[in-house]
């Protein structure tokens, strides 16, 4: 029998700030039970692509949009993980690719991504990204807390699936003056060295590495 | 249909976008919480009959899940004083009230600690602390 693979899901704009809110019964939950800590980034929290290529370069990318050439990427070469929905491009990169606005429904976007993510993680690492809040809290198209009910069913229906995980929002919600709060949610199966400090972007990918060899 | 412009219609909009934007300055003044640090601690304990400070650090996840909350007494409560140290670059204040874990929320009465909660709890369990200290 193959054994699950480990999956990095990231989901640019979830915060901490709107647990209370929003109330997420599941992200709750490994909030209270797995290790935590919180994504400071005040860099790069203009933009998903710098964000997240940070993370799979594990080092700081300062680009300042999507690309339109994808360059080797570290991560996926060390851990031979397939890439699902990744904002560096846009439409997105890896094995679901939609484009980065409000043309994709969150219920469309949830589907296709937990598709994938199921179908791969029995053979691979996955690196996967959703990437509804970011998308519809940017047009303030959409009330937040259904967003938010309906990643966190995406989020029990994955990591029940699998033992080791790295659970990252690159940055929080956007703000008024068009960024994103420089703060994210960080959740994991495993524990990190130095958990009195903020998570680092490239530390994410370091993690993932290690939680793959 | 005409393309050329109505300046009836054209004073009416700017009527209306220069009503929007008062409205906009005057939803933007509202009580903050304020960021505290050795400088002005005092000064913003001793200048409000009741403060309420809270006590954080940037790694701590469940400090921001509790930001909001303070935030939004903050409205609701403008008699308050409400305020935040970061506890790690403002050790000595975090220290001289005993400031052990993270979040901690301090209640402050004429200048004197009178109150904690310690942990990210709900709104209820601050209000009404908030509350019992304004004689409501």
């Amino acid at each position: 029998m193959s054994k699950v693979k480990p999956i990095l899901l990231g989901i640019p704009g979830l915060s901490y700030s709107s647990f209370m809110k929003c109330n997420p019964r599941f992200l709750f939950m490994l909030f209270s039970s797995t290790f935590r800590g919180v994504v400071a980034n005040k860099e790069l929290n203009y933009h998903p692509a710098p964000s997240w290529l940070s993370v799979l370069q594990m080092d700081y990318q300062k680009i300042e949009t999507f690309l339109t050439q994808v360059p080797e990427l570290k991560l996926v070469e060390m851990t031979d993980s397939v890439l699902i929905n990744i904002p560096i491009t846009n439409p997105t990169y890896g094995e679901v690719r939609l484009p980065y606005d409000t043309s994709v429904s969150v219920e469309e976007e949830i589907k296709d991504v937990e598709g994938a993510i199921l179908q791969y993680v029995e053979k691979k690492p996955v690196i996967a990204s959703i990437n509804s809040i970011d998308r519809f809290l940017l047009q303030n198209g959409k009330d937040k807390c259904e967003i938010y009910k309906a990643v966190d069913g995406l989020v029990k229906n994955v990591i029940n699936k699998v033992d080791d995980f790295i659970i990252f929002s690159p940055y929080g919600e956007p703000t008024k003056d068009g960024k994103r709060e420089e703060y994210g949610v960080f959740l994991a199966s495993v524990p990190r060295p130095n958990e009195h400090e903020t998570v680092k972007l490239p530390e994410i990918g370091k993690l993932f590495l290690n939680i793959v060899k | 249909m005409s393309t050329e412009k109505d300046p009836e219609l054209e004073k009416l909009l700017e009527e209306k976008a220069k009503k929007l934007l008062r409205q906009a300055k005057q939803q933007d003044i509202r009580p903050e919480v304020v960021h505290l640090d050795s400088k002005n601690f005092d000064s913003f304990i001793a200048s409000h009959k009741i403060s309420v400070v809270d006590f954080w650090a940037e790694w701590c996840a469940p400090c921001f899940i509790l930001a909001p909350i303070i935030e939004e007494l903050a409205q609701d409560y403008p008699q308050v004083g409400f305020g935040k140290v970061n506890a790690d670059e403002n050790p000595d204040i975090a220290a001289r009230y005993g400031v052990m874990s993270l979040p901690t929320v301090i209640f402050f009465k004429d200048g004197e600690p009178v109150d904690e909660v310690i942990g990210a709890v709900p709104r209820e369990e601050i209000e009404i602390r908030v509350k019992s200290l304004l004689g409501e």
